[in-house]
């Protein structure tokens, strides 16, 4: 493992902690009403939740006492964290997966608002354009197979999609 | 019974669904990149709506295929469809070098067949028996075989097992959301009448197998933009069946493996495959041929990772527990048609089960024939640039997850998950326990508290039990054992290095 890796570890066990400490603290004990007639049981609804999350806070505390060593191990051995600039294409290469989830989110609101022809006509094309598909036959051939799947969930499956 | 269990499964419905879901399994496991989970799951989105029998075949047929597609582009390029198939590439792609791609691509679809057909009798033979000795299991010896499932598939995260718990615990706790199983309480549903029936396992694994696989996939698909892969050139085979039947001990052996690996919750066909091979490779008279294209190293990897489709049922069937990610998806799709699978299903005398093991036979020999007849097809399909298939994936998704309930809140929870399945694999967080923790957390958290209440609240009823003991013990061995093992290593090579000093 090296040093960059073992950072990235220790931030995301950081946002396990947290996240298992909202759940304990706010999200169970105010979105699990039990009554006077639960209490009575020893397993109450919020018992289960609370056990996962106590374990997840366990895990993760586990798992942040680990990166930290490993990245204090990596440090004394002499491995530098190479502080290199990246470039503009790398950029694109680590957005772009964000970029395509907006997209998606966008065909889903407008699936939402105006219905599944008018999404599908707008947003998959320009998704096909992001993937640098130039030629014209591509873009038929996903009317074509997006029209089938359309009239095979519609007019087979009878699922009322608009 | 038997006669009404083949009227159920020959009909032309039926055969066509297992067709059709062969030719999309093989489809997308030649693709590499594409798992057969992902098959699995692009194939649910078509079975909305269908019948049970009928839907379980076209899945079916998606799992067989793509454990058998993944060997195409082993064999001619070297990369493997799937990961089930890593172990064929070793002899395989030499075999293609030589000019025998032919021969290859044969003995897969014959290894794959044999090994499927064994493994589907050994379901057949094997699951009522299993479903007698479930039938008598209480609640703690339940939960601590959930839990057992739970810790296998964590225990395949051998690199970072806290990464497998933190994926599982995820799982559990999404699980949670919804109403409570015993009192009908809401939890966590933050006053949302959609979440009341919580998070649909169907949706959120569509979200984290297929669509997260868009964004995932998506930079390299950029990159090769609309050029597809080069054609391959298919010498014609010179193997006939009998040629490979002179190798039944290492089709029988790898068969056997595939059975008992996929019988056990948490392996899979890539661990089968990498077993067969090397026992293949240890037991041969020519082991110095395997690695530079032994027909005898395509047979046994492609025998042993379809030896595991029928016996990964037996957990699935008899107990409810997935032993896979495509157990789980299936187990979600049975769920959503209104099955629970259990051991009742065999005791109720319902032909249901049997037409489902038995169709498992059929699809396997429409293996063969498809495989037989439509190998250029595939291997030319393989080639379809990757950049087409994504907004395909993103469409077709978008309306399954829509008509799982014909409502927008499953597109967005599509959507979401998506997102937490891309992070997921981005950061190392292994995806499949998180998959089985969401089909097994009811299950696990019910008989739990049926435990608790039968022994008015004593968790000792846990240890107290001694199959129940065992079973927690063992899954507990599990989770620790990489770690010990990694420290006995590492003393051993201090006290190696020490002693060189």
């Amino acid at each position: 493992m090296d040093r960059k890796k073992a950072k990235t570890d220790i931030y995301m066990m950081l946002f396990f902690i947290i996240l298992s400490l909202v759940l304990l603290f706010w999200v169970i004990p105010t979105q699990i009403k039990v009554t006077a007639m639960m209490e009575v049981e020893s397993f109450t609804p919020k018992s289960f939740p609370q056990l996962i999350a106590s374990g997840l806070l366990l895990v993760s505390v586990i798992g942040f006492v680990k990166s930290l060593i490993v990245y204090w191990k990596l440090g004394v051995c002499g491995e530098r964290e190479t502080a290199e600039k990246r470039t503009a294409g790398q950029w694109r290469e680590a957005l772009f997966p964000y970029v395509i989830f907006a997209l998606i989110v966008i065909y889903g609101l407008l699936f939402k608002c105006f219905g599944i022809i008018p999404a599908t006509i707008i947003v998959p094309p320009i998704i096909l354009w992001c993937l640098r598909c130039r030629k014209w036959q591509m873009y038929a051939i996903f009317y074509a197979f997006t029209a089938i799947i359309y009239l095979l969930f519609t007019k087979i499956l009878l699922v009322p999609i608009r | 019974m038997s006669l009404a269990v083949l009227a159920e499964i020959f009909t032309i419905h039926n055969l066509l669904m297992m067709n059709l879901g062969l030719f999309a399994g093989i489809v997308i496991g030649a693709m590499p990149g594409l798992s057969v989970s992902f098959a699995v799951t692009v194939l649910l989105t078509m079975t909305i709506g269908m019948e049970s029998i009928p839907s379980m075949f076209m899945l079916l047929g998606g799992y067989v295929g793509g454990m058998y597609g993944g060997s195409i582009t082993a064999i001619l390029i070297n990369t493997p469809g799937t990961p089930n198939s890593a172990a064929t590439t070793l002899d395989g792609y030499p075999l293609a070098k030589q000019g025998r791609a032919g021969d290859a691509l044969k003995a897969a679809l014959y290894g794959s067949t044999i090994g499927g057909l064994i493994s589907a009798a050994a379901l057949l033979f094997l699951a009522p028996q299993l479903a007698k000795i479930v039938e008598v299991i209480a609640s703690p010896e339940m939960f601590a075989i959930c839990l057992f499932g739970l810790c296998a598939t964590i225990s395949l995260s051998k690199d970072n097992i806290i990464k497998g718990l933190i994926s599982a615990l995820l799982g559990l706790l999404v699980c949670c959301v919804g109403l409570d199983p015993i009192f009908g309480t809401g939890r966590m549903i933050f006053g949302s009448r959609s979440l009341m029936a919580g998070f649909r396992p169907v949706t959120c694994m569509l979200g984290v197998y297929a669509l997260s696989q868009v964004l995932f996939e998506c930079n390299t698909a950029r990159q090769k933009g609309d050029s597809g892969t080069r054609g391959y050139e298919i010498s014609k085979s010179a193997l006939r069946l009998r040629d490979l039947l002179k190798y039944w001990k290492t089709i029988l052996k790898s068969s056997v493996i595939g059975v008992i690996i996929g019988a056990i919750p948490g392996t899979g066909g890539g661990i089968s495959a990498m077993f067969s091979y090397n026992e293949a490779r240890r037991a041969s008279k020519n082991p110095e041929k395997f690695g530079k294209g032994s027909i005898e190293g395509v047979l046994a990897p492609e025998t042993g990772n379809n030896a595991v489709t029928g016996a990964t049922l037996i957990p699935m069937l008899t107990m409810g527990i997935p032993g896979d990610a495509v157990m789980a998806i299936m187990l979600g799709a049975l769920t959503m048609q209104g099955i629970t699978p259990g051991a009742k299903l065999f005791s109720a005398g319902s032909i249901w089960v049997y037409a489902i093991m038995g169709g498992l036979l059929v699809i396997n020999i429409f293996m063969l024939l498809q495989g037989s007849l439509f190998i250029k097809l595939f291997v030319n399909v393989s080639r379809i640039p990757e950049n087409i298939l994504l907004p395909c994936i993103v469409v077709l998704c978008t309306m399954g997850a829509f008509a799982i309930s014909n409502s927008m809140i499953e597109v967005a929870v599509l959507i979401v998950f998506a997102l937490i399945g891309f992070l997921m694999k981005k950061f190392g967080i292994p995806v499949i326990p998180f998959t089985i923790a969401l089909v097994l957390g009811t299950l696990c958290e019910t008989n739990l508290r049926r435990s608790l209440m039968v022994s008015y609240g004593d968790p000792m009823i846990l240890v107290r039990r001694p199959i129940c003991f065992c079973i927690l013990l063992f899954s507990l061995l599990l989770l620790v054992y990489p770690t010990i093992s990694k420290a006995i290593k590492a003393l051993r090579k201090r006290a190696g290095e020490a002693a060189e000093k």
